[in-house]
């Protein structure tokens, strides 16, 4: 987002030395440079339209997208949004992309899972494209708190070997249903991360 | 202090010539662009373009990028602007501080200001990087004008896994480090470099290139892995304060109001820290007693939505299944549908007919700038709404009521490629052909409602830079644009601005031309319009007289600084690339006020206009030879380059039959522009451009009229090659 917001101000600051661009232009520009790209309201008559599960990704500040639930095969979630990209996600863990800039994909996910007693653990292999290269992917799980909504909060701290990529991906999780209903995670080192919320049908 | 300068100069040099094979780490190739984070993107040197610290090197960076660098080393602050029109070429054009030296030896005319140099630089890949061979380039430093900074040299980089080494001999400037000038062995002309001296600045000058004492430089960018992809760099400068420009070095000059810094040491290191690929920091001690701030912004803008991706898509028509079958019914429903339809989308049905199986529509569209785009959000509609038995898209465009283009989309071609997008099958049976507008052929036309009122409030800056004044003044003010159609081709374009923040007050520069000032009374029109100023009042009437011909007669204020009445004429055959046109031009100078009043200055301008594109690269070469503003006949050159994106890189010179000294400081005409399309920063699409032009100096000579709705341009969309680019974008 740094890289738009830079480019953005400084070639508007550019063009404005010499030129003008329209007040109903420049407003969204240096709002989105700012603040990102708008959000996607999500209230009741929303979800009501819906005629399936969805999920709202936010791309960092710079991308927003409702994606449909397709299928659910062995527990795994197929989201797919309306421009072709498809997410893969299992207990709530995105577990591979495709049809995006940086697709990934995540070995072994069976071993994912958040348990409200134990730290769980995953070692796997993690396959990044743009450009291709396969790593090590260790993650420990924890839960750490109910939040101010009764959700179940959870933290997996990510190691990777090949390159120094550490992160920490959260979760939401519905005490009553088991399913995650918010997650933030990392999915490539070239992308931002991902903010995910979920509306089960 | 001089012996740690000296152990620095041993170390680094052992570093950089023999510890090379310490330094590259080798590494999965697959798992490098993890490790080293933005290493695809070169970096900038102090003197603008990509390269070392203070040295050059045969990087460049992706076609279409635009950048500007910024460096303080003392005593020097220096600004660039870089441009990669193609990918082996870089020009960049800069404005450097020397302050220790005086803008002129004389208080009344700059008081304490230092001395300001306006320097262009130019870099051409001569070899790309191969498995073995290395990149090698040859440039030249500050080309034109005082040769301050004056240097050529040839250098070579090869990548070793994280270390990009770099090579290079260099003369003049460059040469410090000097051996002898291996040229001179060809011929002994380049034995001795002698500088220009009586010069007005600004003109090119190859009789000294190349010539004189040789010097090597070198040095390494090391990329240190998991950094962020921070950068270590180390060279061997070839530059030196004491022979930087003027015919006998810096001490010779008679501005200087401090001694000459001296160099310490030949051998520069600094870091360069990535924050992300287009925003580069740089922190560097250079020549054992300097230490050099930087920073560079660059982007590469020339590929489709290099951005922001568009989220802008077609919004399918609801109900179109019903509207299908009641569309069965009449073919006036069809008509009516498209109209409100396509209207929805912002394209504006102008007249429609059906005949057999095909569906002819008309429409006009302010939004897109590819018309292949906007074509296929027509057929998308059209596809959606209009019965099976329509087996054809006939989609014609015009612009200002005069008919452009045509593209047939074959409807079973096009529905069944949609979901993969595989515009290149739909291409195969489409066509595209010249269109002719008449609005009587059509069955269905809507009557527009005219006149119509359009406009647009903006802020709007001017600017004046590098003056002997002082280095920036500037006013911000608040513009209205209008155009009120009051036909499909007669149109009112006004223009207006008051002012909000005047910071003109200490401009005082009176002309000092000797020709008619057509353009050099800037300060008076700048200050005299600073609370309010009309800078366009014109009324255009477009016409097109025969196919391929197209006209427009204009009357009113058109510009600043002229007004008057005249028209251009353009010859554009639609499956050629290039056109011909004239335009003529009675027009009278301007009140400085920027009122409706005229002064006394009163000629007529006209010139011939060749335009020829290369169809491939999108460059375009504009000639236009003539009558200026000033009464000087000659020729004005402009070459740019369209990319994807819609981004123009261009620069211009023009010659004229007036004297150097009659055109003043700079000698002759010249400057660069880039216009950037204003969507690439948005999400959504609009046609709206951005343009920043620059020209070193405002002299009178080669003036050309400046007047809105050019023909070529609003014509841009009748010629085949212009279409036919986009097909990418048909299901956009």
């Amino acid at each position: 987002m740094i890289n738009k917001l830079f480019i953005n101000l400084c070639i508007l600051l550019l063009c404005t030395s010499c030129n003008s661009i329209s007040y109903s232009q420049i407003f969204p520009m240096v709002k989105t440079a700012v603040f990102g790209v708008d959000d996607i309201l999500v209230n009741d008559e929303f979800i009501k339209n819906k005629e399936y599960s969805f999920a709202k990704v936010k791309i960092g500040k710079s991308g927003i997208a409702i994606m449909t639930l397709s299928e659910i095969n062995d527990g795994i979630y197929t989201w797919i949004s309306s421009s072709g990209e498809k997410l893969n996600t299992f207990n709530g863990k995105v577990i591979s992309i495709s049809g995006s800039l940086f697709d990934m994909k995540i070995y072994n996910h069976l071993n994912f899972s958040l348990d409200y007693n134990h730290t769980t653990y995953l070692d796997s292999q993690m396959l990044l494209y743009s450009p291709k290269a396969s790593i090590g992917h260790s993650s420990a799980s924890k839960f750490i708190a109910m939040n101010e909504d009764d959700l179940m909060y959870y933290e997996e701290s990510v190691t990777t070997k090949g390159f120094k990529w550490k992160f920490t991906n959260r979760y939401w999780v519905d005490p009553e249903t088991r399913r995650v209903m918010r997650t933030i995670q990392q999915v490539h080192p070239k992308q931002d991360q991902l903010d995910i919320s979920f509306y089960y049908k | 202090m001089q012996r740690l300068n000296g152990a620095i100069n041993s170390i680094s040099l052992s570093l950089l010539f023999l510890g090379l094979p310490f330094f590259s780490v080798k590494v999965l190739a697959e798992k490098f662009d993890y490790i080293y984070p933005n290493h695809e993107s070169s970096s900038y040197s102090n003197y603008g373009g990509a390269g070392l610290i203070q040295m050059p090197s045969a990087r460049m960076q992706q076609e279409g990028s635009i950048a500007f660098s910024w460096a303080d080393f003392e005593p020097y602050l220096r600004g660039s602007i870089v441009a990669y029109p193609f990918s082996w070429f870089e020009a960049s054009y800069q404005y450097t501080d020397i302050n220790n030296a005086l803008y002129s030896n004389s208080p009344d005319f700059s008081g304490n200001q230092t001395y300001k140099d306006k320097s262009f630089d130019a870099k051409i890949l001569l070899l790309k990087e191969g498995i073995r061979m290395p990149a090698i380039a040859l440039g030249a430093r500050d080309l034109a004008g005082t040769g301050v900074f004056s240097s050529e040299y040839l250098v070579a980089s090869k990548r070793f896994n994280n270390l990009d080494l770099s090579l290079g001999i260099g003369w003049g400037n460059m040469s410090s480090n000097t051996i002898s000038n291996p040229l001179s062995k060809i011929s002994q002309t380049f034995d001795n470099r002698t500088n220009l001296s009586n010069t007005l600045g600004g003109e090119f000058n190859t009789g000294y290139f190349f010539r004189g004492d040789a010097g090597l430089f070198g040095g390494i960018e090391l990329f240190l892995p998991n950094m962020k992809g921070l950068r270590l760099k180390i060279e061997y400068d070839g530059t030196d304060y004491n022979s930087e420009g003027f015919p006998l070095g810096r001490d010779s000059f008679e501005l200087a109001f401090r001694p000459v810094k001296k160099q310490e040491s030949k051998v520069n290191f600094g870091f360069v820290y990535p924050v992300n690929n287009n925003f580069h920091l740089k922190l560097s001690y250079i020549k054992g007693n300097t230490l050099n701030f930087g920073f560079s912004i660059q982007a590469s803008l020339g590929k489709k939505a290099p951005i922001f991706s568009k989220n802008d898509y077609h919004q399918k028509v609801k109900n179109a299944e019903i509207l299908k079958k009641i569309n069965l019914r009449d073919q006036r429903y069809v008509y009516l549908t498209s109209l409100q339809e396509l209207g929805k989308r912002k394209l504006a049905l102008q007249n429609a007919q059906i005949t057999d199986n095909t569906i002819e529509v008309v429409y006009s569209q302010n939004t897109f700038k590819s018309f292949i785009l906007s074509s296929g959000r027509v057929a998308r509609v059209l596809n959606e709404i209009t019965p099976d038995y329509i087996e054809n898209f006939k989609i014609s465009n015009i612009n200002g009521g005069i008919g452009m283009h045509t593209v047939k989309i074959n409807r079973a071609d096009f529905s069944k490629y949609e979901e993969d997008k595989l515009f290149k099958l739909v291409e195969r049976s489409s066509q595209i052909t010249p269109y002719s507008y008449n609005p009587n052929n059509y069955e269905f036309r809507p009557k527009s409602k005219l006149p119509a009122f359009l406009w647009k409030l903006s802020p709007s800056v001017r600017s004046q830079i590098g003056g002997p004044d002082g280095f920036y003044f500037g006013d911000l003010r608040l513009a209205l644009h209008s155009e009120t159609i009051f036909s499909k081709k007669l149109t009112l374009v006004t223009s207006a601005s008051a002012g909000i923040i005047d910071g003109f007050g200490g401009l005082k520069l009176a002309s000092d031309s000797i020709i008619p000032h057509v353009r050099t009374e800037i300060v008076q029109y700048l200050k005299q319009s600073s609370s309010f100023g009309i800078h366009r009042v014109q009324l255009n009437y477009f016409m097109t007289p025969a196919n391929n011909w197209y006209a427009k007669l204009s009357m009113g204020i058109f510009e600043e600084m002229f007004g008057g009445f005249g028209g251009e004429v353009l010859y554009r055959p639609f499956d050629s690339n290039f056109a011909i046109g004239a335009e003529l031009w009675r027009v009278r100078q301007r009140a400085y006020n920027q009122r409706f009043k005229f002064i006394d200055y009163e000629t007529t301008t006209g010139h011939l206009n060749l335009f020829y594109k290369e169809p491939f690269s999108q460059v375009i070469i504009a000639l236009k030879g003539g009558r200026f503003l000033a009464e000087d006949s000659g020729i004005n050159f402009d070459f740019s380059r369209r990319f994807k994106s819609g981004l123009r890189i261009g620069a211009f010179f023009s010659l004229t039959d007036i004297s150097k000294a009659e055109f003043g400081e700079g000698s002759f005409d010249k400057g660069f522009y880039f216009h950037i399309p204003v969507d690439i920063f948005f999400q959504n699409y609009s046609k709206g451009t951005s343009s920043f032009g620059l020209k070193p100096l405002t002299r009178d000579g080669a003036a050309a009229l400046v007047h809105s709705h050019h023909l070529f341009g609003i014509t841009e969309q009748a010629q085949f090659l212009n279409i036919n680019r986009d097909w990418d974008d048909l299901y956009d």
